[in-house]
């Protein structure tokens, strides 16, 4: 009797751990729920298990930036300059990715070239974690595979420049560091021992800059939504009696302290997180231009 | 041709994708099981990587086909007027900078032309200050020699009208005294004589 009550009694407090997990509203679910306490849920998002959110969003991010594209190019057409403050707005980000992206990191005779992959990247990575700022849905730059898969891209992108530019050979050579050591034997000897530790390392930066370009955009979205959930949280950690802390059961009061505090901070960290929405949308695809460049005119 | 080469480049990523994700996709554990470790990160759902990368290529391919070919052709539109703005703008300039020169040339010689107007007018007043000023002596001259003549015949009628007069009145008187008459020849020697007197006073005083 006693051992089922202690069963009991763990399979609830398991049930809310569950319940309270940071994660479960920023990672990709089968559902969007709207308000816990309204009782809202968009049920039954998923295919043969599989959740279906996050490829419901980030299906929305795409068509959001092809039909803004294509509605650009209908615009730009003409050669007209542009009016409107849609048009003015979309044309700038164009701008913005061939002038501050493609050009400082592909180079100026082959930004534009790159421009359409760049600009389709930015404003792809951008779109998604824009969605990932509306209430109650998420990022979807906020799963691994998002960004890794989007990585795998710029990957292949990367090096295969660099291969038409310089040639397989030619390529492969430019990982491996020139270093001359004068001296006897030992020293040649040592050279050649340094100059191939810093190839190994140089071949594994073409792997590891990549998984860097996917990890950073992966962690700051999570943990940017896991932050302002958790800071919301605290509203029903002291109020909720499904998730009530021991510390605040019978004070009241603590609600009226804490909620304004964090619908303050919440707001003010959104803002940021508007800001970093752009900002590692930036920084991805700056890198990936970066490396673009790098792998068409490696540095002698 | 660099969108082709995106195309292409995508086109390998994702047979790359596939044939390293398939086989573990299809392991990947059902929904419901037990969750945990990594699992937060979604790094099982190969299905969500897979469903990026053809969403990504279906979106830079459409792209290819509907955005980017007008987009480069507005550009390219854009920068031909651009360029024919900026030179006519460097021609307007330029006939701006003629016309400026040719303007400050008309300038000059206005500037030259008034001055020489300016030097004639000069000279002109001058001259026909000189000549109105030698006109008006010469005029002055004229009249005051032409007074003069008038005053004198003025004088000479006077005085000849004087004289007769005295020479009435003297043969009257005379008459008067000598109780006889003086012949019209004594009269003239008396008058001549007494216009000599006469003339003589006058040169006196």
């Amino acid at each position: 009797m006693a051992a089922a009550a202690t069963t009991t009694e763990q399979a609830a407090s398991a049930e809310v751990k569950a319940k309270i997990d940071p994660f479960a509203h920023v990672v990709d679910s089968d559902h969007i729920e709207i308000f816990p306490t309204a009782g809202i849920t968009i049920h039954d998002l998923e295919w043969h298990g599989l959740p279906l959110k996050f490829i419901f969003l980030m299906t929305i991010s795409a068509v959001a930036v092809g039909i803004s594209m294509i509605w650009l190019g209908q615009k730009m057409k003409s050669g007209e300059p542009p009016r409107g403050k849609l048009w003015n707005l979309i044309e700038s980000l164009l701008f913005f990715v061939r002038d501050k992206i493609a050009r400082p990191g592909v180079g100026e005779h082959d930004a534009i070239g790159f421009l359409p992959y760049l600009t389709t990247l930015f404003l792809f990575i951008f779109s998604m974690n824009l969605i990932g700022m509306i209430p109650f849905l998420g990022s979807p730059t906020a799963s691994i595979m998002v960004t890794a898969a989007l990585a795998l891209v710029s990957f292949f992108v990367i090096h295969i420049s660099g291969i038409k530019s310089n040639g397989v050979g030619g390529y492969l050579k430019t990982f491996i560091p020139h270093i001359e050591l004068e001296g006897g034997g030992f020293m040649k000897l040592m050279g050649f021992g340094i100059t191939f530790g810093m190839a190994i390392l140089e071949y594994a930066t073409a792997f590891i800059r990549v998984g860097v370009l996917a990890v950073r955009l992966f962690a700051n979205m999570l943990a940017g939504h896991t932050v302002l959930f958790m800071i919301l949280f605290f509203i029903a950690l002291v109020s909720d009696p499904m998730y009530q802390i021991p510390i605040a059961k019978g004070k009241d009061w603590l609600y009226w302290c804490i909620m304004p505090f964090s619908v303050a901070l919440v707001t003010a960290l959104s803002l940021l997180e508007l800001f970093i929405a752009g900002l590692q949308a930036f920084i991805f695809t700056f890198l990936t231009a970066v490396f673009i460049g790098l792998a068409k005119h490696p540095p002698h | 041709m660099r969108f082709s080469l995106t195309c292409r480049l995508f086109v390998i990523a994702a047979i790359a994708v596939l044939l390293v994700d398939v086989p573990v996709f299809a392991s990947a554990a059902p929904a419901g099981e037990a969750k945990g470790g990594l699992d937060f990160t979604g790094i099982k759902r190969y299905d969500l990587g897979i469903y990026t990368l053809i969403v990504f290529g279906l979106l830079i391919a459409i792209l290819s086909k509907f955005a980017w070919p007008a987009i480069k052709e507005g550009l390219e539109k854009r920068e031909v007027n651009i360029r024919g703005a900026l030179d006519e703008a460097r021609k307007d300039r330029e006939d701006a900078k003629t016309a400026l020169v040719e303007a400050k040339k008309q300038l000059d010689a206005a500037a030259l032309q008034v001055k020489g107007m300016l030097d004639e007018a000069r000279r002109d007043a001058d001259a026909l200050k000189t000549s109105e000023r030698e006109t008006g002596v010469k005029d002055a001259a004229a009249e005051r020699d032409r007074a003069k003549r008038e005053i004198e015949a003025a004088k000479d009628a006077a005085l000849k009208e004087i004289y007769e007069q005295a020479v009435k009145l003297a043969a009257l008187m005379s008459e008067k005294a000598l109780q006889r008459t003086i012949s019209v020849d004594d009269h003239r020697r008396l008058l001549d004589e007494s216009i000599g007197e006469l003339k003589g006073l006058t040169s006196k005083a």
